[in-house]
């Protein structure tokens, strides 16, 4: 307890300090002060560049910016126009003092956005966004001209969400590009959205979007409000968000969804949902978000509904054969064999009559050797994964079998399992799989079926339990909602989707208009 | 406040009719007339179904206890109160007990009872902590797999033809004093006037006027069903093994077999007799431990692993399974049930319709 004191104190000092800092010192009149100040604050750092321009022969402007962060060309256009006024005759009277840098702005206008700057503290940050601060000789007064730019990653595929049909533009680092990747979908006044600066040393710009008429403000407001909570140093990845406003810390499933694809985050955002888009990451957020929609894809809207409708019923199917498969066969194998037909249980036995482990070891012992191949496959150099999907698939399983460790069906399961895994379409949720199957193999074998049904109905209990954004997480399953039936299991034909989702309260119910089935024209007849 | 729905009511309360049911075949002491026993017993629980709505009708936001407070008098209303928790709790360690039995005798046959039971407390102790609206939720994600278990397995009842509805016949061999001896009141009071727990509950419906709609489809379905049970079950092995028989539906189950391969398909009812089972012991545990916090105005998180315990201990109380059967269909079906299911409500119906009757009076008098 004196331990945690001593601590909470020292945060106290910190952020006092820090409070000091922030209100920053105004910029002297001496040019010469300035560049001083700055290069003590930014430790004289080597990528922090100073150009001095001196325009009508006797005013000396330095420009300012961070080489990499910033675009060269824009720069140069900017010293461009500012040595253009040198000839310019009708420039306002020079010795007044606001004068000259309002004009100087006025002219720089025409390029680029600029503001002015009034302190050491705004001018760093100016620095650190991109920007070029013009300071000049004389003059309390900053520009700042906007001249971000530094390389960054073009519109790429999505590596993480393939589609066969549908767009194939993913969001990249760059949160401008992404914002512009869902504007181009959603073009209406409506889609609003507001950055913040989240994380005290990392400033990563942080953006809420929404449509104004469409999500539920309260909604909006509390992921405001959870956002404005976050107090850390630092935000890397959209998971940072994540895991500062997700409602429930304790449980393998994800309440909040990532999505690579702007048309996902697009369909989300004209559903009612918010977004949160993180900049340094091609992840955006979408909440709320229920266990239906993170078995659902993109795609589930872009193919027929009929063959959409099968594959979530596969997807589901799938979600439980690969958190239960070997749970099953171990029950069955230790406690229920009289469940099989008879020549099975046969064939079985004689297959498991060299096998020296009990069937739970043997389990054990496949999944954790495919997991360990599946982490390996992800941390390796690409070069190698060949040659260690050979030696996975040849050394440790045609040979295991071969040498008696595990019997033929183990890896027939096992490996089963692992496909079935593959198709549930969100990782995050996909992994809490992966783990749950380890805990129903483990209680399968201490309880048979009673095992595996004592596990399912606890994870029911907390699924039903969990929330997202005040959204319970198997709604529309449970609480039970007849209208979003249409879109849960079943995918019906998009005319006949014509309500935002009820759960989510939306300030605008209806998507479109009442009757949109389509019918041929009548055939006059001839 | 926590809201439920109304398809959770619903869900809910058919799961929690059906509950322990299908272990036996309730009316059997009628013979092969066992379905108009159960056909009788529902007719006749729906006085009492009619009791319960018309105490809640007149205080829809009340739960029981609040209910039996304010008309029984503060210190009558607490031992009263007392006593349904006591209620609820011993009916929760029945079914408790119930499904340890049925486990060790079907499934587990070689693990201790100690075990399964803590198994079962462990899952309606988590169930009651996350409380009644996330329980009702799992209700109705459980609703759907039990009912389409049942009806496939009625299905493969008929494909498999061991039918005979000529084991039902003759219809009233005996004339109707039989059936009607064993309908009232023992079947009216188990499973149908069990629903009087729920008048700890149909105060979280969210719509009050779907309450008495939605309680009354469930009541009539589970009633169908539960007839339709009776039927099959006698049709498929007759009346005298039924009647000896520990658990009847486990001897017609094997029976089945289809194309060779679907045989032996007992485990899998057994996983949807303890999903019934499940409902109906934590919605006494749950009503027994919402009785207590509202008695001692405490969260029910503070109460719920007292009950828990009391629950766990009292279900080793019965020797063997024979034992706590008989107590069953002895003691609890004259004493218990009728005091709480029957007496008591009555009781609290004629309070409350002569509070209103003197009001009305009260209120004619100062009008004229």
């Amino acid at each position: 307890m004196g331990l945690f004191r001593k601590r909470k104190r020292q945060g106290g000092k910190i952020q006092e300090k820090q409070a000091v800092e922030q209100e920053g010192d105004s910029l002297s009149s001496q040019l010469d002060g300035n560049i001083k100040k700055i290069k003590e604050l930014t430790g004289n750092t080597d990528d922090v560049m100073y150009r001095s321009v001196t325009i009508r022969g006797n005013y000396r402007l330095l420009l300012v910016y961070i080489e990499g962060i910033s675009e060269v060309d824009r720069i140069n256009t900017v010293i461009n126009t500012l040595l253009q006024s040198n000839e310019n005759e009708d420039l306002p009277v020079l010795n007044e003092n606001e004068n000259l840098i309002n004009s100087l702005e006025e002219r720089l206008l025409a390029i680029s956005r600029c503001s002015y700057v009034e302190n050491t503290d705004d001018l760093l940050t100016e620095l650190l966004s991109g920007n070029t601060v013009i300071i000049a000789d004389g003059f309390t007064r900053a520009i700042s001209c906007n001249t971000p730019g530094g390389k960054r990653r073009a519109v790429e595929e999505p590596s993480t969400e393939t589609v066969i049909r549908g767009p194939k533009d993913g969001f990249t680092e760059d949160i401008r590009t992404n914002i512009s990747l869902i504007r181009d979908r959603i073009k209406t006044p409506d889609l609003w959205y507001k950055i913040k600066k989240v994380g005290k040393q990392t400033q990563t710009d942080v953006a809420v979007m929404y449509i104004n008429n469409i999500a539920d403000r309260r909604l909006v407001k509390e992921v405001v409000e959870r956002l404005e909570s976050i107090e850390t140093d630092s935000i890397l990845e959209s998971n940072y968000i994540e895991e500062f406003i997700q409602d429930e810390t304790y449980t393998l499933f994800p309440q909040i969804q990532n999505k690579e694809r702007p048309d996902a985050v697009a369909a989300a955002l004209l559903e009612g949902r918010v977004a949160i888009i993180v900049n340094g990451t091609p992840f955006a957020l979408i909440a709320p978000v229920t266990l239906a929609m993170l078995m659902q894809t993109a795609e589930d809207y872009y193919q027929r509904p009929l063959f959409v409708t099968f594959l979530r019923l596969l997807r589901t199917f799938s979600f439980f054969v690969a958190m239960l498969l070997p749970g099953v066969y171990i029950a069955i194998t230790t406690h229920h064999q009289e469940m099989l037909p008879t020549v099975l249980l046969f064939s079985l036995a004689a297959q498991r009559e060299g096998v020296p482990f009990p069937a739970i070891v043997e389990a054990l012992l496949m999944e954790v050797t495919f997991e360990i191949l599946r982490e390996a496959g992800v941390r390796m150099p690409k070069a190698i994964g060949a040659s260690i999907s050979i030696v996975g698939a040849l050394v440790l399983g045609q040979a295991a079998v071969e040498a008696g460790v595990v019997s033929a069906v183990m890896v027939i399961i096992v490996s089963f399992t692992a496909i079935t895994n593959f198709i549930i379409p969100t990782y995050n949720l996909s992994v809490a799989v992966r783990l749950l199957r380890f805990a129903f193999m483990i209680l399968s074998a201490a309880f048979g079926f009673l095992g595996i049904l004592a596990g399912l109905l606890i994870l029911l209990i907390h699924l039903a339990g969990l929330r997202s954004f005040g959204v319970p997480y198997l709604t529309p399953m449970a609480p039970f909602i007849l209208s979003e039936q249409k879109d849960t299991f079943f995918r019906f034909p998009l005319w006949a989707l014509n309500a935002r989702p009820e759960s989510l309260n939306p300030e605008n119910k209806r998507r479109m208009s009442a009757n949109m089935k389509p019918s041929p024209p009548k055939k006059e007849s001839s | 406040m926590e809201r439920l729905g109304k398809y959770q009511i619903c869900a809910g309360i058919i799961l929690f009719l059906i509950g322990s049911i299908p272990l036996f075949v309730t009316g059997i002491e009628a013979g092969r007339d066992a379905w108009l026993v159960m056909l009788t017993g529902m007719l006749a629980g729906l006085f009492f179904v009619w009791v319960y709505l018309y105490i809640q009708h007149n205080e829809p936001e009340s739960s029981l206890i609040q209910i039996i407070r304010k008309h029984f008098g503060k210190y009558i209303g607490t031992v009263i109160a007392i006593l349904y928790v006591l209620h609820f709790a011993y009916q929760a360690m029945r079914n408790t007990r119930d499904f340890g039995d049925l486990i060790v005798l079907t499934l587990m046959p070689e693990s201790p009872l100690f075990l399964i039971m803590l198994i079962m407390m462990i899952i309606s102790t988590y169930a009651v902590y996350q409380g009644t609206e996330v329980f009702f939720r799992t209700l109705e994600i459980l609703f759907p797999i039990v009912i389409i278990s049942f009806f496939t397995l009625i299905l493969f009842f008929f494909l498999s033809g061991v039918l005979n509805f000529q084991l039902l016949l003759p219809v009233l061999e005996n004339g109707l004093m039989p059936v009607l001896k064993a309908a009232v009141p023992n079947v009216a009071m188990t499973p149908f006037a069990q629903i009087a727990v729920f008048l700890m509950f149909w105060k979280y419906l969210n719509n009050k006027k779907y309450l008495t709609k939605y309680t009354l489809i469930a009541y009539i379905f589970t009633g169908l069903f539960l007839v339709l049970y009776n039927i099959l079950i006698v049709a498929i092995i007759g009346a005298p093994l039924a009647s000896i028989s520990t658990v009847p539906l486990l001897r017609a189950v094997p029976l089945i077999q289809i194309g060779g391969f679907l045989e032996r398909l007992d485990p899998i009812f057994v996983i949807v007799l303890v999903l019934c089972l499940y409902t109906k012991m934590t919605v006494f545990y749950l009503g027994a431990v919402l009785a207590l916090a509202e008695l001692l105005n405490k969260s029910h998180r503070k109460v719920f692993l007292l009950v828990g315990a009391v629950i766990y201990g009292a279900s080793f109380i019965p020797a063997n399974y024979i034992e706590h059967i008989w107590v069953g269909f002895q003691i609890s079906h004259n004493y218990d049930f009728v005091l709480f299911q029957a007496v008591i409500p009555v009781i609290l119906l004629l309070i409350i319709m002569v509070k209103k009757k003197s009001s009305k009076q009260k209120n004619g008098l100062s009008q004229t």
